[in-house]
């Protein structure tokens, strides 16, 4: 029998790593689909307080993704933010289909590729966003 | 009880329990929370 070495993982520290990266996965797919729905509730449940969203065109590249980008800080501004501009200028209601691409979870970090399906306010025709997101998920406070 | 623990033993694949986990992950209250989202898209013309 092999010696064991130290830091290799065992059966039951799999398992607790397997169920923080679905757990992590899990929140992102809530999000994604209340997001959807326009439900502001579910939408809330799903952010911490302090939350940091980073909304960015793809030329703009930096190194941490954060730095010098516009951001909205905390949960009640996002919720905010989805609850007025939401259907009011961007998308019809009813209209709007996410559907998950991809989805990868590592550490806290998941990654994500979507897509967003929709008609838009503005000119009333068929608009589809592809969207690569990389979201920090921690342990629910 | 028992006949259903018994029933749960013979018919029900890890992998069932595995689907089933997700789901209750997916439809309850989220264990976590996010707290940074980079969100990158291209809003060619929209």
């Amino acid at each position: 029998m092999l010696p064991a070495i130290a830091g290799t993982p065992t059966a039951s520290s799999r398992r607790q790593l397997w169920g923080k990266l679905e757990r992590n996965k899990a929140v992102v797919r809530k999000y994604l689909e209340s997001v959807a729905a326009f439900d502001l509730d579910s939408i809330g449940e799903c952010l911490a307080e302090n939350v940091v969203q980073h909304y960015v065109a793809p030329s703009h590249h930096n190194d941490d993704g954060g730095r010098g980008t516009p951001a909205i800080a905390s949960r009640a501004s996002i919720v905010e933010e989805i609850g007025s501009c939401f259907h009011e200028i961007l998308y019809r209601r009813h209209t709007v289909t996410i559907e998950i691409q991809s989805i990868i979870a590592e550490g806290d970090y998941v990654a994500c590729r979507f897509t967003l399906d929709e008609t838009t306010v503005r000119a009333n025709e068929y608009y589809r966003n592809y969207y690569n997101s990389s979201i920090v998920a921690r342990m629910a406070k | 009880m028992r006949h259903l623990i018994s029933f749960a033993r013979r018919y029900v694949t890890k992998r069932d329990m595995v689907a089933a986990a997700a789901t209750s992950l997916r439809i309850g209250q989220p264990m976590a929370r996010v707290q940074h989202m980079l969100l990158e898209t291209a809003l060619n013309g929209f």
